[in-house]
C-alpha cells in the first residue's frame, strides 16, 4: 500500500475517522493504530509481521529486564541480545543472499552456496534502528523502559513511518503516548499541507523526472540506450539527484503529516540538503533522523572527534562505509558510502587546516556560498551516480559520458528544465518565504483547501497513471 | 467534537468536491481514456511515425480492426482510382464511440491528421449503460478515479525490460503521444503494427489451433458458441440498451472535430451475422440506427450501410464470419474490397 495510492487514501480516512471516534479511550485508541498498522505492513506480506513482533517482543522484553538489572555485565548481556536479535534478522534477510554471493565470488572452491529463499521485509533497516534505539537508550540509562507492550508496539510499528522513515526514537515517541492530545486546527493545516508537499514532491518532481529523463540516462549506460551527449547525461543526474531527494523527502513530508493529523510529532528528516555549503552541513541536512542515529551510536561510541584526529577520520569513515551498506545489499552502496566518508573526512582536514572554518559558514558572503554550495552539490551528484547505477561499468559509462565520450549534446525537454530548476529553486528558497506560505495556507478556509488537495491529488494521477514505489522502500 | 473539526471539513469537502468533478466530467464528456493494453496503444506509434500523413484511417472495434485489410483496400482504391492510397487501420479492440473521440480528438491533429476517416459504428459500442464499457473507458478517466488502482492490464502495459519494472502507463492519449515507449519489446510491436499497417489479428492464437477460419454453421459447436456470445454480449455489451448524453455527445464531437481540421468523415454500419441480429432486443438496433442515420443526416455525413436489415445480397454472408460478430480472414477480404469500391474510391475519386 503506497502512498501515493488510492488504497492508502482510502485506508488512511478510515483510520483518520476512527481514530477521532476512540480519540479520548487511550486502550482502545493505541489498540486501534496497532492493528491498523499491523494491518498496513500485511497489506505488503502478512507472514512477514512476525518479524517485526519478534522485534518487538525482543525489545520490550529486553528493556524491562536491562532496566531492573544493576549488574554492569548483565546489563552488556542483554544488550547484546538485543544488538544480535535484530542485527541477525536484519543480516539475514537483508544481507545473507549478499554475503553468499561474495563468498562463492571469494572462495569458488567452496562450490555453488545455494541461496536463501527470503524476500527482503519492507521496511526492516528502519524499524531495526528505531528498536535499538530503544534498547541502547535504557541501557545508557537516559529513558525508563516502556510498561505498555501495545504502546511499544505502536512505536515500532506506526503506520506512517513504518516502512522508510523518519527513524524515531523512542525517546522522542513514546513522550508522547499516554495521554489525550486534541488535534488543532493548526495540525490539521500542518498535516495536509505537508501531504500536499509530499506528494507534489513525489509525483510532480520525483516520479516526473524519472520517467522522462532520469530512467533514460541511466538505462543507457545499461547497453540499451544511445550514446547520450555530455551535458544531457549530466542533467540528467542532476534530475537523479532531486528525484532521489523528491521520492524520500516526499515520503518523510507524507509520513510526518500524517503522523499529525493523527496528533503525532515526527521528526523532521531533510532540510533543503542541497543548499549545503560542505559535505558535512549535507548530512545535517540529508536523512537527518539516519545521519543523527550513525552519529548517536555508531560515530560517538567508535570514538568520534575524542580520541584524536586520526581517529575522528577513521570514525567518520567507518561510520559513513556502515551507513552506506544500511542502503543495501550491494558494493554500490558500500562504495557509495565510502565515498562520503572519506570526503567527510578530507573535508574536516581541509577545514581544520584553514583554521576551523567549519562553522565558518555564515561568515561567508553570498558568492562565497553560492560557489560552496554549487561545489558541495556536485561532490554529493557524483556520489549519485555511484548509487543509482548498477555496477561499475555504467557507473564508468556514465562518467565517461560527462566526460564527452558521445560528444557535448544537450537533448533536454523544456518541461524537464523547468521542474529541475523548480526542485532547485525550492532549495534556495529562504524559510520565511517557506513559512510565509504556510501560513497563508493555515489561514484559508476548509473548502479551499480541500479544493487544493482535490487539484494536487489530481494532477498527481493524472501525471503517474500508476503509483510508482518509493526508492527507499527498498532499504 | 471540536477536536479533528478542520480535518473532517476538509475530508468532507474534498470528497463532495471529488463527486462534483466526477459528475461534471461525465455529464460534459470531458474524459480522458486509457486504451485497454498496451499492444494497442503501440499502434498509435507505428500510426505516427509514418513519414506522410494516410490518407485513409478506419477506427472501429474489433470487428473493423479484424475485419479490415488496408492491403486489400489499397489495392482495390488504387485498381478502381489509378492512383495510390495509403490506409491505416486504428480500430481497437473495445472501442467504443467515446473512445474513438479521443483518438480522433489527440492522435488526428496537424501533419496527422487523414484526408478520409472511415468510422466504423456498431449499436453496442453507444450503448452507455454497458458493464464493460466502464471497464474500457474509465481508466483514469474520471475524477473519481483517482481514488482507484490502475487495473493489472494497464498498469503492466509500460513495463520497460530496459529500463527497469518501471510499472508506469500514461494517463492519456495526449500523454502517450508525447512520450511513448522506446525499449525493444515496445519497438518490436510497433514494427508489427508498421507492417500490418494496424489490421489486428486478435483470435491469432486461436487460428493456430486450427481456428480463424469460418466456423460450419448449424453444427452443435457454432450453436454453441452462439449460446455463449449470446450470453456475454446480453449481460456485458447489450444490458440496459441506452443511447446515452456522453455517446452522443462523443459522435457529435467527432463529427465537429473533423469538421474543424478538415478531415472527411464517413459513417459505416459494420456487419454481423443474422444470428447476431437474433441477439437484440426489439427496438434496440432500430433505436441505434435511427440515431445514427439521422445525426449524419443531420450533419450532412455520408451513412454506409454494410449491415442491411433488409438486402440479403448486400449483407456479407454468415459464412465468413469467425463468430457471430468477427469476420474470418475470407470475409475480411470481401468486406475490404467492398469498402474499398463503396466507401473509399468513391469518396476519394472526387479531389
Amino acid at each position: 500500500m503506497l502512498f501515493n495510492s488510492g488504497n492508502f487514501a482510502v485506508f488512511f480516512i478510515v483510520v483518520l475517522l476512527v481514530d477521532m471516534v476512540v480519540r479520548r479511550r487511550l486502550k482502545v485508541r493505541y489498540a486501534f493504530l496497532l492493528a491498523a498498522s499491523y494491518f498496513f505492513y500485511g497489506c505488503w506480506n502478512a507472514s512477514y509481521l512476525l518479524l517485526l513482533v519478534f522485534s518487538t517482543l525482543l525489545d520490550f522484553t529486553v528493556g524491562q529486564l536491562m532496566h531492573r538489572e544493576t549488574r554492569p555485565g548483565r546489563r552488556k548481556l542483554y544488550l547484546i541480545s538485543s544488538l544480535c536479535g535484530n542485527l541477525g534478522v536484519l543480516g539475514l534477510f537483508k544481507y545473507g543472499n549478499f554475503f553468499i554471493d561474495n563468498i562463492t565470488g571469494a572462495f569458488p572452491f567452496l562450490g555453488e552456496i545455494e541461496h536463501l529463499d527470503v524476500l527482503l521485509p519492507v521496511g526492516i533497516s528502519f524499524y531495526t534502528f528505531q528498536t535499538l534505539s530503544y534498547t541502547i537508550e535504557i541501557y545508557r540509562r537516559k529513558m525508563e523502559p516502556c510498561r505498555n507492550i501495545v504502546e511499544f508496539a505502536l512505536f515500532v510499528s506506526f503506520f506512517p513511518q513504518l516502512v522508510a522513515g523518519p527513524i524515531v526514537r523512542a525517546s522522542h515517541f513514546l513522550p508522547q503516548l499516554g495521554k489525550v492530545r486534541e488535534i488543532s486546527d493548526e495540525d490539521a493545516s500542518r498535516g495536509f499541507y505537508l501531504i500536499a508537499r509530499g506528494l507534489i514532491k513525489k509525483v510532480l518532481i520525483a516520479d516526473f523526472l524519472a520517467i522522462h529523463l532520469v530512467d533514460m540516462v541511466f538505462a543507457a549506460s545499461d547497453g540499451s540506450g544511445t550514446g547520450l551527449g555530455a551535458v544531457t547525461t549530466l542533467f540528467g543526474v542532476y534530475a537523479y539527484a532531486f528525484q532521489i531527494y523528491g521520492d524520500f523527502s516526499g515520503y518523510s513530508d507524507i509520513a510526518i503529516g500524517c503522523g499529525r493529523l493523527l496528533g503525532f510529532s515526527l521528526p523532521e528528516n531533510f532540510r533543503a540538503p542541497y543548499s549545503a555549503v560542505d559535505l558535512r552541513d549535507f548530512w545535517r541536512r540529508w536523512h537527518i533522523s539516519l545521519s543523527t542515529w550513525l552519529r548517536d551510536y555508531l560515530y560517538v561510541p567508535l570514538g568520534g572527534s575524542r580520541k584524536g584526529i586520526r581517529m575522528t577520520y577513521a570514525s567518520l569513515i567507518i561510520t559513513m562505509l556502515l551507513g552506506g551498506l544500511w542502503h543495501g545489499a550491494a558494493w554500490r552502496f558500500v562504495l557509495w558510502g565510502l565515498y562520503h566518508g572519506v570526503v567527510l573526512a578530507l573535508t574536516r582536514m581541509i577545514q581544520r587546516r584553514a583554521g576551523g572554518a567549519a562553522e565558518g559558514e555564515a561568515s561567508s558572503s553570498v558568492a562565497g556560498r553560492a560557489v560552496k554550495m554549487f561545489f558541495t552539490f556536485h561532490i554529493v551528484c557524483f556520489g549519485w551516480i555511484l548509487f543509482r547505477c548498477s555496477d561499475l561499468e555504467s557507473f564508468w559509462d556514465v562518467v565517461t559520458r560527462i566526460g564527452g565520450r558521445f560528444g557535448f549534446g544537450f537533448d533536454v525537454e523544456p518541461v524537464v528544465l523547468a521542474v529541475i530548476a523548480v526542485a532547485a529553486a525550492a532549495h534556495l528558497m529562504p524559510e520565511k518565504l517557506e513559512e510565509r506560505i504556510y501560513s497563508t495556507w493555515n489561514r484559508i478556509p476548509s473548502p479551499v483547501m480541500a479544493a487544493v488537495l482535490v487539484i494536487v491529488i489530481g494532477a498527481c494521477s493524472y501525471i503517474s497513471a500508476s503509483a510508482r514505489p518509493f526508492i527507499y522502500f527498498q532499504f | 467534537m471540536k477536536s479533528g473539526k478542520r480535518i473532517l471539513l476538509v475530508l468532507v469537502w474534498g470528497l463532495l468536491l471529488i463527486a462534483a468533478l466526477d459528475w461534471y466530467a461525465a455529464s460534459s464528456g470531458l474524459i480522458w481514456w486509457q486504451p485497454v493494453s498496451c499492444d494497442q496503444t503501440l499502434k498509435f506509434q507505428a500510426f505516427l511515425n509514418a513519414k506522410k500523413p494516410y490518407d485513409v484511417v478506419f477506427l472501429g472495434s474489433s470487428r473493423m480492426e479484424t475485419g479490415l485489410s488496408p492491403d486489400v483496400v489499397e489495392m482495390v482504391a488504387e485498381k478502381e482510382l489509378g492512383r495510390k492510397v495509403t490506409c491505416f487501420n486504428l480500430s481497437q479492440p473495445a472501442g467504443l464511440v467515446r473512445t474513438d473521440r479521443v483518438i480522433i480528438r489527440d492522435i488526428f491533429r496537424g501533419e496527422r491528421a487523414p484526408k478520409l476517416v472511415v468510422l466504423g459504428v456498431e449499436a453496442r459500442g453507444f450503448n452507455t449503460m454497458s458493464r464493460r464499457t466502464g471497464e474500457y473507458v474509465d481508466y483514469y478517466a474520471r475524477p473519481r478515479d483517482i481514488l482507484c488502482e490502475l487495473p493489472d492490464i494497464v498498469a503492466a502495459g509500460y513495463q520497460s525490460s530496459a529500463t527497469g519494472a518501471m510499472g508506469r502507463a500514461p494517463a492519456s492519449l495526449l500523454q502517450y503521444i508525447t512520450h511513448p515507449p522506446s525499449d525493444k519489446e515496445c519497438t518490436d510491436k510497433v514494427r508489427f503494427w508498421e507492417i500490418t499497417k494496424g489490421h489486428g489479428a486478435p483470435f491469432r492464437n486461436r487460428v493456430r489451433r486450427g481456428g480463424g477460419q469460418p466456423r460450419e454453421h448449424n453444427t452443435p459447436q457454432w450453436q454453441s458458441l452462439l449460446r455463449k456470445r449470446h450470453g456475454f454480449v446480453r449481460e456485458n455489451l447489450l444490458n440496459d440498451y441506452h443511447i446515452g448524453d456522453s455517446a452522443k455527445r462523443a459522435f457529435e464531437q467527432i463529427i465537429s472535430i473533423t469538421r474543424e481540421r478538415g478531415i472527411r468523415l464517413v459513417v459505416v454500419n459494420l456487419p454481423v451475422t443474422l444470428d447476431y441480429m437474433d441477439f437484440y432486443r426489439l427496438g434496440e438496433y432500430e433505436s441505434f440506427l435511427e440515431y445514427v442515420t439521422g445525426a449524419c443526416a443531420a450533419a450532412n455525413i455520408p451513412f454506409h450501410d454494410f449491415n442491411p436489415i433488409d438486402g440479403k445480397e448486400k449483407r456479407i454472408a454468415d459464412r465468413f464470419f469467425y463468430d457471430p460478430d468477427h469476420l474470418g480472414p475470407k470475409g475480411s477480404n470481401i468486406f475490404s474490397g467492398r469498402m474499398a469500391q463503396e466507401v473509399v474510391a468513391p469518396l476519394l475519386g472526387g479531389e
